[in-house]
């Protein structure tokens, strides 16, 4: 009885890490994030961030990550290649947000001139 | 490459604790994108991102943790991927936190643009308010103007109307009364002086000699004088009686004043005004020929009509 139990114990420690042993060997490719990174890109460029240097700059980075994490990828280097995009989602982030400024900084740059433009002609 | 004295000692501790599975940590720094990010993070959470943008500060913070906890690990590459992420983060939070001031300049912008035009709106409309009870105020006074002015005239015309009218009715005696004089003058002389229009009737056709009562044949002249001087009532008219020098002048006085009498009757009860006539006799004064001669004498008896001229402004 306590020697079937025992035996059933240690034949399930090792099941346990044969499977751990196999997740391990393959991580898995990170297919999810390689679309979340084109999918920011694309909304960066959409919201116009090839106009801006700096947004430009980071789209470059993102492009540039997302080219890396592929060959990674090819590389059976699953996990490096998913840390990868992830800094190519942040980039890409960010240059979204610096065309966005861009974009919000001229408007009340243009809006405060009107301003002072309507408050000289009303000789205020 | 110069960590804090606390920093080292955490650093050496945890190197202790750990020296039988971690023989390198003794010589492994943070790596440069942990540094960076560390600084990144400090950076954003010390300015405005923390008040206004706190969810994507919170997205960096917790990625600088998990670099912090790979590196801790001893897991240098993940460490440095993760706070490359974690760097991006904060700058993407104080972005973002630009982004929201950017938008409430504008909306402030805005909302002074609003009220300026609005307050511009209504001085506006309150001049064009203003402009247009002027005007009309103008037009009333105008129209009030125009409509006196309108008075005026019409009155004038009136006046000018009524004086045509006057002088036309004037004009019309006058006519008459020269007409009368014209067909007068075939029996009797009439001139012109400043006193007045005087017709001369000859004693002899009027009255016998020495006689104060009028001569049948005298009649008919004095109908057609009286005709003549209706033509003009109103005019005021002295009848004067005149004789030669024989006799006392006292009783040539009331002789002349008696023939004067006499004519002066004869109109009257022919139709003259007898409030505009009146009688006088002015005896041997002013002869109008020589007493000398007969021919004289018979010319200086007679009796002058006199037509004052009109009392009415000329």
């Amino acid at each position: 009885m306590s020697a079937t139990h025992h035996h059933r114990r240690r034949l399930a420690s090792l099941a346990a890490l044969a499977l751990l042993a196999a997740g391990c060997a393959s991580y898995p490719e990170p297919k999810q994030a390689q679309i979340n990174s084109e999918a920011a890109v694309r909304g960066a460029q959409e919201v116009g961030a090839e106009r801006d240097p700096q947004a430009t700059l980071h789209l470059r980075y993102a492009t540039d990550q997302i080219a890396d994490a592929k060959r990674l990828m090819a590389a059976g280097e699953n996990e490096q290649a998913e840390r990868m995009l992830m800094r190519a989602k942040a980039d890409a982030e960010l240059a979204l947000a610096l065309a966005k400024l861009r974009t919000e900084q001229a408007d009340a740059q243009q809006a405060q001139s009107e301003v002072a433009e309507m408050k000289r002609k009303l000789g205020k | 490459m110069k960590p804090s004295q606390a920093k080292l000692t955490t650093i050496l501790a945890l190197c202790v604790a750990a020296a039988p599975t971690l023989a390198a940590c003794g010589t492994t720094l943070p790596p440069a994108e942990l540094v960076d990010a560390r600084a990144e993070y400090a950076r954003a959470s010390g300015g405005e991102a923390a008040k206004l943008q706190p969810a994507a500060l919170y997205e960096a913070k917790k990625s600088l943790d998990e670099a912090e906890t790979k590196f801790n690990e001893g897991n240098v590459p993940a460490s440095r991927d993760l706070a490359y992420v974690a760097q991006r983060k904060a700058q993407y939070a104080e972005t973002q936190a630009a982004i929201s001031r950017a938008e409430q300049q504008f909306a402030s912008a805005d909302k002074e643009m609003r009220a300026m035009t609005g307050r511009a709106l209504e001085r506006y409309q309150q001049r064009v308010a203003q402009t247009q009870a002027d005007l009309e105020q103008q037009r009333l006074e105008t129209e009030k103007q125009r409509a006196t002015a309108e008075e005026a005239r019409a009155d004038a015309e009136q006046q000018r109307l009524a004086a045509d009218k006057e002088r036309e009715a004037r004009m019309d005696v006058e006519r008459r009364l020269k007409q009368a004089l014209a067909d007068l003058g075939k029996l009797a002389s009439i001139r012109e002086e400043a006193r007045g229009t005087i017709i001369t009737l000859t004693g002899s056709v009027l009255f016998g000699f020495g006689r104060t009562d009028l001569l049948p044949s005298a009649t008919n002249k004095l109908e057609q004088v009286a005709e003549a001087l209706k033509s003009d009532r109103g005019r005021d008219i002295v009848i004067e009686g005149y004789t030669d020098n024989v006799g006392s002048e006292q009783a040539n006085l009331g002789l002349s004043q008696m023939r004067a009498d006499r004519v002066r009757d004869f109109l009257v009860s022919h139709g003259v005004d007898a409030n505009h006539v009146k009688a006088v006799g002015k005896g041997e004064a002013s002869p109008i020929a020589d007493n000398g001669t007969p021919e004289g004498r018979a010319n200086n008896r007679r009796v002058e009509i006199v037509l004052l001229p009109p009392k009415e402004k000329r």
